[in-house]
C-alpha cells in the first residue's frame, strides 16, 4: 500500500508507544460480530466482521465420497469395500474470492496470498470427507486469516451433529505481527504494511499448537519468535472460548 | 533497546475486546444513524430516484442530473397509480395551469431525474444533486492528495476524483525566493520536495476541460503533510467552510479536504525546525479525533469543525478503542446530530420553491443517508 514516510513512521512510533492508530492496546482485538446460517446450500456458513474486515465463509462437506466407488461394476466392488475399510483422510480445500473489493491487481494479489497462506495453515486438519472452505471477502482492513478461521470454525461447530468432524480438531488462527520491538495482534491494513514479520499459529480447542506460519520481509530472533508464538497461542485460546460460548448459545 | 513488553492493561480488558457479538439473521448490523428518528422529515418530493418526474412546468431550466423527456400516455411516472390519477385529472379538464399548458402543446414534455439524489433549485435552474458521486472539484477547494507519480516538471496526485490531479513544479512554493525561475536542478530535485506516496494539502487552481484538477501549494499553509493519519470519508459530507485547516484545542491538527480525504496529526510546535516526536498523550488525542471523524462519516453526519469538536466532547470520557464499536459510534453520532439539529433550527430559513427543500448542509447529510 502506498504510504508516505511520515505516515509509516507515525504508525511505527504509535505502536512503540502502545497507542495504536485506533487507540487499541497492542494485544487487543477489534469488535467482532458473527452471523450464522446465511447460506442454505452450504453445509454451514458464517459471516465474521472484525472491524472493517468482513468475510463470508461457506463450508461444504461431501456427504458420501464412497458412493462413487460403489457405482463401479462388480470388479470394483471388492476394491470399494477395501477402500471403505481404510480410513480416508482428505485435506481442506480453500478458495478466497476478493471480487467484491475490486478487480485490480492488488485485490487479486490479496486473494492469491490469502489462499496460499490459509491452504498451508489448514494442512494441519485432515478430514474424513472432503471439506471445501470458500471465503468471500466483503471488506478488508487487515487480519484476514483470523477472521476466516473464526468463521469457518463457528460454521462447522454449528453443523456438528451432521458433520463428521470432531469439535476438538478445528483450529483457530491467531496472527501476531511484529513492529519494531512490539508485537501486535489483529493488525489493520496500515499496520500490516508497516510490520516487519508476522507469525500465525493454529491452535485446537485443547490448546495444542497444530500449525505455525511465518511471513514477512524482516527476520526474527529465536526468542522473539517464541514469544510471538506464546502470545498467539494465548490469543487463540481466548478466541476458542469466545466462539464456543457463542455457538453454545445458539444451539 | 526496548525488550518485548507484555501490556500492563489487565487481562479482563483484553477479554472484553475479544467478546464476539452474535448477530441474528434478521438483525440489522451495524446499526447506523436513522435521521427519521431524529425528527428530520423529508418531503416526498425532495428525494428522487432515476425516472421520477420533477416538473412539467416550462419555467425551469434543466441542470445536472435531470433529463427532458416527452410525456406519453400512461408512462413516464415512477408511480403507476399517480400516473393514472394524472390522466384522469387531465380527462376531467380541471382548471389547472399545467393542464392548460399541456393541452396547448402537442409534444408535452417533462423534466425527470436521471440520478438518485436531492432536488436543488437556484432561481430557474433545477438540478438533482446525487448523494454519492466522485469528487468533481471547484476552483478554490482545499484538497488533500497523495502523490502517485513524479513526472517531468509535475506531480500526479490522487485526489479521489475521476482523473488524477496535477501539481506543477511552478505551483509549489519552493524554499528561497518566491519568484525565481525554476532551474534544471529544481527539476531533478523534485523528489526532495514531494516523493511518491507523500500526502500533500493543496488548493484547486483550475479545472481542465476533461475534468482533471490542477492544484497549487503557493501558500505557507499548504504543502507536504507530516506525522499523522489519513481518514477517507464520502466527499459529500465535507461542508464547505472558510477554512479547512483546524487546529483543535486538544493539540490535534485536522485538515478536512473537500475531496473526502481528511488528515489528523499532532499540531507541531511553533519554534521547532524539525518535527518533534509526538508523545503518547498526543497520539491518544489524534486517535480520538480520527475515531470521531470516522464515526461521524459512517453515520452520515456532515463534517466540519463544529461537528467534529462536539463529537470529541461527547467522546472525551470513553476510551478511544471503544469508539470503533458500532453501538458506541451510533450513540455519539446521535448526540452530535441532535445538538446540530437544535442549533440549525435556530438559524433555519424557509425552504425554497414548491419542492419542500430544507436549507442547511446538515440536511444534506441526512439526505445522503436516506438516499443510501
Amino acid at each position: 500500500q502506498l504510504l508516505s514516510e511520515p505516515e509509516r513512521q507515525y504508525i511505527f512510533d504509535s505502536v512503540q508507544d502502545a497507542v495504536r492508530i485506533d487507540g487499541r492496546q497492542c494485544l487487543a482485538y477489534r469488535q467482532a460480530a458473527l452471523r450464522l446460517d446465511l447460506l442454505c446450500y452450504a453445509t454451514a456458513s458464517a459471516q465474521v466482521s472484525l472491524g472493517e474486515t468482513d468475510v463470508l465463509v461457506s463450508v461444504r462437506e461431501e456427504d458420501n465420497p464412497g458412493a462413487t466407488a460403489q457405482q463401479q461394476g462388480s470388479t470394483g466392488s471388492v476394491v470399494a469395500a477395501a477402500q471403505q475399510q481404510q480410513p480416508v483422510s482428505h485435506p481442506v480445500s480453500v478458495w478466497v474470492d476478493c471480487s467484491c473489493l475490486g478487480s485490480g491487481p492488488e485485490q487479486q494479489q490479496l486473494a492469491d496470498e490469502a489462499q496460499a497462506h490459509l491452504s498451508s495453515l489448514y494442512r494441519c486438519l485432515r478430514t474424513p470427507t472432503p471439506v471445501f472452505v470458500d471465503i468471500l471477502l466483503l471488506g478488508y482492513d487487515g487480519d484476514l486469516l483470523d477472521a476466516a478461521s473464526i468463521a469457518a470454525s463457528a460454521a462447522l461447530m454449528r453443523a456438528l451433529p451432521a458433520s463428521l468432524l470432531s469439535a476438538q480438531a478445528l483450529p483457530l488462527f491467531a496472527t501476531v505481527h511484529r513492529i519494531g520491538s512490539q508485537q501486535i495482534v489483529d493488525a489493520n491494513q496500515l499496520e500490516e504494511s508497516c510490520s516487519m514479520a508476522r507469525v500465525t499459529v493454529g491452535v485446537d480447542s485443547n490448546g495444542r499448537l497444530v500449525a505455525c506460519q511465518t511471513c514477512g520481509e524482516g527476520s526474527l530472533q529465536f526468542e522473539s519468535m517464541t514469544e510471538m508464538i506464546e502470545t498467539g497461542v494465548r490469543k487463540a485460546m481466548m478466541l476458542h472460548d469466545s466462539v464456543a460460548k457463542l455457538v453454545a448459545r445458539v444451539l | 533497546k526496548k525488550h518485548l513488553t507484555m501490556q500492563s492493561a489487565p487481562d479482563d480488558e483484553e477479554l472484553d475486546s475479544l467478546s464476539i457479538r452474535l448477530v441474528g439473521l434478521d438483525e440489522n448490523y451495524p446499526v447506523r444513524l436513522n435521521w427519521n428518528d431524529l425528527g428530520v422529515q423529508f418531503s416526498k418530493q425532495s428525494i428522487v430516484v432515476p425516472g421520477d418526474r420533477l416538473t412539467r412546468s416550462r419555467e425551469f431550466i434543466p441542470g445536472h442530473g435531470t433529463l427532458r423527456r416527452t410525456v406519453e400516455a400512461g408512462s413516464g411516472n415512477a408511480s403507476f397509480a399517480a400516473g393514472r390519477r394524472q390522466k384522469q385529472n387531465d380527462d376531467n379538464a380541471e382548471d389547472n395551469d399545467e393542464d392548460d399548458e399541456d393541452e396547448d402543446e402537442e409534444g408535452a414534455w417533462e423534466l425527470a431525474a436521471s440520478v438518485a439524489g436531492r432536488q436543488h433549485v437556484v432561481n430557474k435552474l433545477l438540478c438533482v444533486l446525487p448523494g454519492r458521486s466522485r469528487y468533481a472539484g471547484e476552483i478554490g477547494d482545499v484538497v488533500v492528495g497523495r502523490v502517485q507519480e513524479v513526472a517531468s516538471r509535475r506531480w500526479r496526485i490522487d485526489a479521489n476524483a475521476r482523473l488524477q490531479a496535477t501539481l506543477h513544479l511552478s505551483g509549489v512554493l519552493l524554499p528561497g525566493e518566491d519568484l525565481r525561475r525554476k532551474s534544471e536542478e529544481d527539476e531533478r530535485a523534485m523528489r526532495a520536495v514531494l516523493a511518491e506516496g507523500d500526502l500533500v494539502s493543496a488548493e484547486v487552481q483550475s479545472v481542465q476541460a476533461d475534468g482533471s484538477l490542477v492544484l497549487h501549494t503557493r501558500n505557507a499553509r499548504y504543502g507536504r503533510l507530516g506525522q499523522g493519519t489519513l481518514v477517507r470519508v464520502p466527499p459529500a459530507l465535507i461542508k464547505r467552510s472558510k477554512t479547512h485547516f483546524h487546529s483543535l484545542p486538544c493539540g490535534v491538527t485536522l485538515v478536512l479536504g473537500m475531496n473526502g480525504y481528511c488528515w489528523c496529526g499532532p499540531t507541531p510546535g511553533q519554534s521547532d525546525v524539525r518535527e518533534p516526536l509526538a508523545s503518547p498523550a498526543d497520539r491518544s488525542e489524534v486517535a480520538r479525533v480520527r475515531a470521531c471523524v470516522r464515526l461521524l462519516a459512517v453515520n452520515h453526519v456532515p463534517l466540519y469543525d463544529t461537528s467534529v469538536m462536539q463529537a470529541y466532547e461527547v467522546a472525551r470520557e470513553s476510551p478511544v478503542a471503544l469508539l470503533s464499536r458500532p453501538d458506541e459510534q451510533l450513540r455519539v453520532a446521535r448526540l452530535v446530530a441532535e445538538q446540530l439539529l437544535t442549533a440549525e433550527v435556530g438559524e433555519a430559513q424557509p425552504g425554497g420553491g414548491g419542492f419542500g427543500l430544507h436549507s442547511g448542509d446538515l440536511i444534506s447529510g441526512g439526505a445522503l443517508s436516506a438516499v443510501h
